[in-house]
């Protein structure tokens, strides 16, 4: 076999390639020319069958013609392909394509190519026609010398191309109609399909559903509609099944061609479907997905550290906080799926704005967190989403309140009122703070109203948290340079420890203390002196009126011992009236005892005088004597016993022992009496020697150029010295009254002599030269009345001095006389005695020594009377004294019956036992006598209370030095760097007078209910020199300082006596001063309600409870505002 | 200065904190009432008092006083009224209820008895606050201090009965709504010097005890 040239094999492949391609490409034109033919056949078909529904008999028609025609163009298109030439294999198909390809070349070539083609394909019957073989390589060979070679032109493709389109189109417009009328075309195909089956032909309406399938979330409202086109039914069924379960159907009402169905929410998937008639729609599904949920929220409270309140975690997913401001809050979640993300919305509540803050929490699978601090109150709520974009629905809102910490209360417990400062220059103190989370700073501020200075403070306490503080102290104004009439306004301040938003403060209301003048003392001690004296004059009249009511009963008793209705009666009444008038006397033992507080407080008298109405007060206190109690409860018993004896032996014992509380009354009385008279004295020399000391600061004032000054007090200075000269006038008519006629005329001689000095006219003269500018002149007139002023002073001094000299010589004198009576009486009874021993039975001398034993008892009575009229008068001479003399005579009686009786024995002991007591009465009023002829400081009292005073004035001094030492954080005592060596300094210095005070609490024994525990001070001052030594100095020091200075002062306030005119100098206002009235009762009821809460809030409740607590305090507080 | 008291008044409120014209001087508004008295007396008193504030605090105050009749709108505009006279007082239904509302609102009355208006101010000012019942104010009420002490109380500038001066409050809802003063007659006291020929010391007295009413108001006391 020989081979083949490879181009001609070359040229035999293109032609053939050629063929196949074209092929290809009109086998792909024809099938989509058939098949879009096959879709609108079947369309046709079935909108024919939708729109004629044509009856089971000839439906059969419709499947048949549609395969006919889907055959006869499938044969068409078969037809076609398969008689066309160029497309079957073989010479002819090669023959054509070689052609084709002439037609695209050059003249030349397809000459050539024509030629070749005429050799190959001889006209029949030509009887030279080459071999098939040769004829084939000629055109091959034709072919091959062929320049295009680019077979693609070739190829027949538009034809192709346009079948194509043609039959895509008629597939699109078939398709677009089944999706958009699926409803009416698939039941007709269904038919077409099975054309022997019988459908209703009554029903001609479709219904669908709206959605058709989809999804929801869980639990969360679906609507399905229903649509009925057609002549449907007025009703149908909506069935669906959930989850596999049953199938549910739910009637629906289609009237209108449209019904909804409503559902809640469904836990899990469903199908479902629509029935109406014999039409149904197809079932579909809807998915349920659960959105994401918080299934657990948790939080952690940090309050701010000042608070001191514990870490408090929140119960589970209750999210309401209620918190300080500053409070840092944990916040953590846990959701049902795994989290993209979750977002914290904060929305602060302040008035109308509600700005809202966004946080990105941190997120860890399922679970995310945040912390924040709170500062105002908000609400918020947490945003949540899944990884699959689904977030959470409607998020819950929680409020977080913020507690108000309030503002701290102070207040001043004690003094309840403004007052008037003692002479002691102290003022008590308590005060009061509270704050619902500590208290971290109280002060005292106060100013001098009167010199209008700056405000200044005390620290009271500081560094300390408490929430409720309450602080006693002592506050010294002694080192203040305040003047009489001075005005000192005082308040509490206190801060609490909020140091989120600032410490807060709080004010106490503010008091006054006021230091008096000295015509306020003498009106206030008057005024005292005066209700005493009245209450006084009125119980003895009662006592008196009573005293004759009992004398009468008594009387009757003994006449007719039968106690009827009517005498019970009045014993009855008798005592009541006695009850009551003990009450009395106890009253006035109450009114006298402020009446000695006041003298004592304000150092009006001298250390004598005040100790007389002390003694005066304390023989007032035991003016309902136990003896008269018991008396009066023994009566009561005798009478309950309804023994006219008992009673009659009662009303005996009743009416001595109220017969003696008579005595007291009437020697109170008298005593009172005889004191006011020296008390007055006291008085009009402390007016003088006042005076004279404002005469001297107005020298100091000329001296100094303050004219203006002067001349004021000058002013000041006349009326006080026409107000002496009234004083001394009084006083001088009060004596004559008394009947001191040798006082009287003393005083009318001295207000003589006042009048001669013309002491106004003098400072009339000074003031004068003031005006005129002629200090020199001045200054001399000014000069020469401070002397007549000092003159004065002196005088009145001695007045007084003399005055009470001179009753304590008459004093002395009658207790001498009483004296020498009863050694006289003594030596009487003595001989008495010694003639009675050598007395024989039948002695004619028993009457003769009876008659001298009776002279002897007389005057015994004498005595006894008269010492009871001189216990008046003193307090030396008590009634008591009488005691002893009144044995005396009842054993003088005991001896006289002896005598009479001839009992030489008899009368003999008893004479012994009388002149003993005779000479204890004797023995007594000596010691008496020996008592006031001594001075009153022959006791040592004086000069212990001089030591005392010097020991306090120490103390204060080191006192004054620890409260200026520096203090460490701000003011709060501590331990003091750097300030070792004074601090020891001090502490030796306490430690001597520690020592000292021991020392005299020994010297002390026998006065120390005077004194009191003074070795209790010397105790108190060990504990603070070691304070001092430990370097401590604690508040604890302080108030232990102040206690020291309190106790000495106490014990000394009588030797500080002549001190009083130092610190009073007098400076009187223009406007006559009146003691505020009392708060305002809103404001303390409500402060008062205030502080109920703040120990409410401090009783540790819930927050809920603490909520609850403070509506109904804020309901009280409104009520209080109503009212 | 005006302005940094109206905004540190800690306790302003109601309707004169928050609407006030804090920049204008500070004016006293006197009340023109009903009834025949002389709700017109004491011509020079305001205008001296607010100069004197104005000397002694640097407050901005205007030169002359304001005229308000209780019914005009522009009461509301007034922190601080004040009426005085000698003479009876009447108030109509209107104006008890219009005054009951700007005491609500926060206003302020200083009353003055310039001797003779007291029981018909009494009897009218009732109506206005039937709860209340004057109180006499503690000498340590801050009114009494708020820039001059006055540890006795009110000063006594004229004579009248010879009672003593007497500040009397009203309070409304636990705030002091109309300080009265009685028997006392500051108005007097802040005249001219030549109109009633007071001793210096009397009229400083009045004058320090008006500012301090004044100050204490406008720094928000209660």
């Amino acid at each position: 076999m020989t081979e083949r040239d490879p181009k001609l094999i070359q040229a035999e492949r293109l032609l053939e390639r050629l063929r196949i391609r074209q092929l290809k490409i009109t086998l792909q034109g024809s099938l989509y020319s058939w098949l879009g033919l096959l879709s609108a056949i079947w369309l046709t078909l079935g909108f024919f069958e939708s729109a004629f529904r044509l009856p089971q008999t000839i439906r059969f028609i419709l499947p048949v013609l549609g395969i006919l025609l889907s055959t006869v163009t499938a044969i068409i298109q078969y037809r076609r392909i398969v008689g066309c030439e160029s497309l079957k294999p073989g010479d002819k198909a090669r023959y054509f394509w070689a052609l084709r390809l002439g037609e695209l070349s050059s003249t030349r070539e397809s000459d050539r190519l024509l030629n070749a083609l005429q050799v190959a394909m001889p006209k029949a019957g030509h009887r030279d026609a080459p071999s098939p073989e040769l004829a084939r390589e000629s055109l091959y060979r034709a072919v091959a010398d062929l320049d295009v070679i680019d077979s693609d032109r070739a190829i027949y493709l538009d034809g192709r191309k346009k079948e194509a389109k043609f039959g895509g189109a008629l597939i699109l417009t078939s398709l677009l109609a089944l999706i958009f009328t699926p409803s009416s075309l698939l039941p007709a195909y269904q038919r077409i399909l099975h054309p022997f089956v019988s459908y209703d032909q009554t029903a001609d309406f479709s219904i669908a559903i709206e959605p058709a399938g989809g999804w929801a979330y869980r639990d969360e409202p679906v609507r399905f509609e229903v649509n009925a086109k057609g002549s449907h039914p007025a009703s149908g069924s909506f069935f669906y099944r959930l989850d596999g379960g049953d199938e549910i159907g739910l009637e629906i009402d289609i009237r209108t061609g449209r019904a909804t169905v409503d559902f809640d929410g469904f836990p899990a998937d469903i199908t479902y479907r629509a029935v109406s008639g014999k039409v149904s729609t197809d079932r579909y599904k809807f998915q349920i997905i659960p959105r994401p949920q918080i299934v657990e929220l948790g939080w952690q409270l940090n309050p701010p550290a000042y608070s001191r309140l514990p870490v408090v975690s929140g119960r589970e997913n209750v999210g309401d906080i209620e918190c300080l401001p500053g409070s840092a809050v944990e916040l953590s979640i846990t959701a049902s799926k795994k989290l993209a993300s979750a977002l914290l919305l904060m929305t602060r509540i302040s008035g109308d704005s509600s700005a809202v803050d966004t946080v990105s929490m941190d997120v860890s699978g399922n679970q995310a967190r945040v912390e924040f601090v709170v500062r105002k109150p908000l609400t918020y709520s947490i945003r949540i989403s899944d990884r699959d974009g689904h977030h959470d629905k409607d998020p819950v809102t929680y409020r977080i309140q913020t507690l108000a910490d309030e503002y701290p209360a102070v207040r001043i417990a004690y003094p309840e009122e403004d007052i008037l400062l003692g002479d002691d220059m102290l003022v008590p103190l308590r005060i009061e703070a509270d704050d619902d989370f500590g208290v971290a700073r109280l002060e005292l501020n106060y100013r001098n109203l009167n010199n209008d200075t700056d405000i200044q403070s005390w620290l009271l306490s500081s560094g300390k948290s408490t929430p409720g503080l309450s602080i006693d102290t002592l506050w010294e104004l002694g080192g203040m340079p305040l003047m009489p009439g001075d005005v000192l306004e005082y308040w509490a301040v206190v801060w609490d420890n909020d140091n989120v938003s600032g410490p807060k403060r709080g004010e106490s209301s503010r008091r006054m203390v006021r230091l008096p003048t000295f015509e306020e003392i003498i009106a206030g001690i008057e005024q005292s002196e005066a209700e005493v004296e009245f209450n006084a004059e009125k119980t003895l009249e009662a006592a008196k009126e009573l005293k004759e009511e009992v004398a009468r009963l008594v009387e009757e008793m003994r006449r007719d011992p039968n106690a009827d209705w009517e005498r019970r009666n009045q014993i009855e009444q008798a005592l009541n009236n006695q009850e009551q008038l003990s009450k009395q006397a106890d009253q006035l033992s109450r009114s006298l005892d402020e009446l000695v507080n006041k003298l004592e407080k304000h150092d009006a008298l001298t250390t004598e005088t005040l100790e007389k109405y002390m003694e005066l007060q304390k023989l007032m206190d035991e003016v309902a004597s136990p003896e008269l109690r018991d008396a009066m409860e023994k009566l009561k018993q005798a009478m309950d016993s309804e023994d006219p004896e008992k009673i009659r032996q009662a009303l005996e014992k009743f009416d001595m022992d109220r017969e003696e509380f008579l005595r007291s009354v009437e020697r109170s009385l008298a005593i009172l009496q005889q004191l006011k008279m020296e008390r007055k004295l006291d008085e009009l020399t402390k007016r003088a020697e006042e005076l004279l000391h404002a005469q001297e600061q107005v020298l100091k004032d000329i001296e100094g150029d303050r004219s203006e000054s002067a001349m004021q007090s000058l002013e000041r200075q006349k009326a006080g010295v026409e107000a002496l000269q009234q004083e001394l006038a009084e006083t001088g008519k009060m004596a004559t009254e008394n009947g001191e006629s040798a006082l009287a005329e003393d005083l009318d001689s001295l207000g003589s002599r006042m009048k001669s000095m013309s002491i106004s006219a003098q400072m009339q003269q000074t003031q004068q030269s003031l005006r005129s500018g002629n200090r020199q002149k001045a200054t001399s007139s000014g000069e020469e009345s401070a002397r007549q002023l000092a003159e004065m002073a002196s005088a009145l001094g001695k007045m007084a001095a003399d005055y009470k000299e001179q009753n304590k010589a008459e004093l002395a004198q009658k207790i001498r006389r009483l004296i020498e009576e009863l050694i006289y009486v003594s030596e009487s009874q003595e001989e008495l005695l010694d003639e009675s021993k050598i007395l024989g039975t039948q002695s004619p001398r028993y009457r003769e020594l009876a008659g001298a034993q009776q002279d002897v008892k007389q005057a015994l009575a004498g005595i006894a009377g008269r010492m009871l009229d001189l216990s008046k008068e003193t307090f030396f001479v008590t009634p008591e004294l009488g005691a002893s003399l009144g044995k005396a005579m009842q054993n003088i009686d005991r001896s006289l019956a002896g005598f009479s009786e001839r009992l030489p024995r008899s009368a003999v002991q008893p004479q012994k036992q009388a002149l003993g007591e005779i000479n204890r009465s004797a023995a007594q009023l000596l010691a008496i006598l020996g008592e006031l002829s001594g001075s009153s400081s022959s006791s040592g009292y004086e000069e212990m209370m001089e030591k005392l005073s010097q020991m306090a004035s120490q103390q204060q001094g080191l006192n004054q030095e620890s409260m200026s030492m520096p203090m460490p954080g701000g003011g709060s005592p501590g331990q003091i760097p750097g300030e070792g060596e004074s601090l020891a300094g001090m502490a030796a210095r306490q430690r001597a007078l520690q020592r000292q005070m021991e020392q005299a609490a020994e010297e002390a024994q026998g006065i120390e209910e005077m004194l009191g525990d003074l070795q209790g001070v010397a105790d108190a001052m060990g504990d603070v020199a070691k304070d001092m030594e430990n370097q401590q100095i604690v508040d604890r020091t302080r108030r232990l300082q102040q206690q020291i200075v309190s106790r000495l002062l106490d014990a000394t306030r009588a030797a500080r006596e002549e001190e009083y005119s130092k610190k009073r100098e007098s400076k009187t206002g223009e406007e006559a001063p009146r003691l505020s009235p009392p708060p305002v009762q809103l404001d303390a009821e409500r402060e008062k309600l205030r502080r109920d809460l703040m120990r409410a809030l401090q009783e540790g409740y819930t927050p809920d409870y603490r909520r609850l607590i403070r509506d109904y305090y804020d309901a009280l507080d409104r009520e209080i505002i109503k009212k | 200065m005006l302005l940094t008291l109206w905004l540190s008044a800690p306790k302003a409120t109601g309707l004169f904190a928050a609407d006030a014209p804090v920049e204008d001087p500070v004016v006293i508004a006197r009340v023109k009432y009903g009834g025949g008295g002389d709700w017109y007396s004491n011509p020079s008193s305001i205008p001296n008092l607010l100069g004197f504030i104005r000397q002694e605090t640097g407050i901005k105050t205007a030169d002359a006083e304001a005229v308000v009749e209780l019914t005009n709108p522009k009461l509301f505009q007034y922190p601080i009224i004040y009426m005085n006279g000698h003479g009876n007082i009447s108030f109509t239904a209107r104006e008890v209820e219009i005054l009951n509302s700007y005491f609500a609102a926060g206003g302020f009355l200083i009353a003055d008895d310039n001797y003779g208006m007291d029981a018909s101010f009494r009897r009218e000012i009732k109506r206005v606050l039937p709860g209340s019942d004057f109180v006499e104010l503690p000498f340590s009420h801050p009114v009494y201090s708020s820039l001059f002490p006055f540890p006795y109380g009110l000063p006594k500038i004229h004579e009248h009965d010879g009672k003593p001066a007497q500040g009397f409050g009203l309070f409304l809802d636990g705030k002091l709504v109309v300080f009265y003063s009685y028997q006392c007659d500051l108005g007097d006291g802040w005249e001219d010097p030549d109109v009633h020929s007071d001793p210096p010391e009397k009229r400083l007295a009045a004058l320090r005890m008006g500012a301090n009413i004044v100050y204490w108001r406008l720094r928000g006391g209660q």
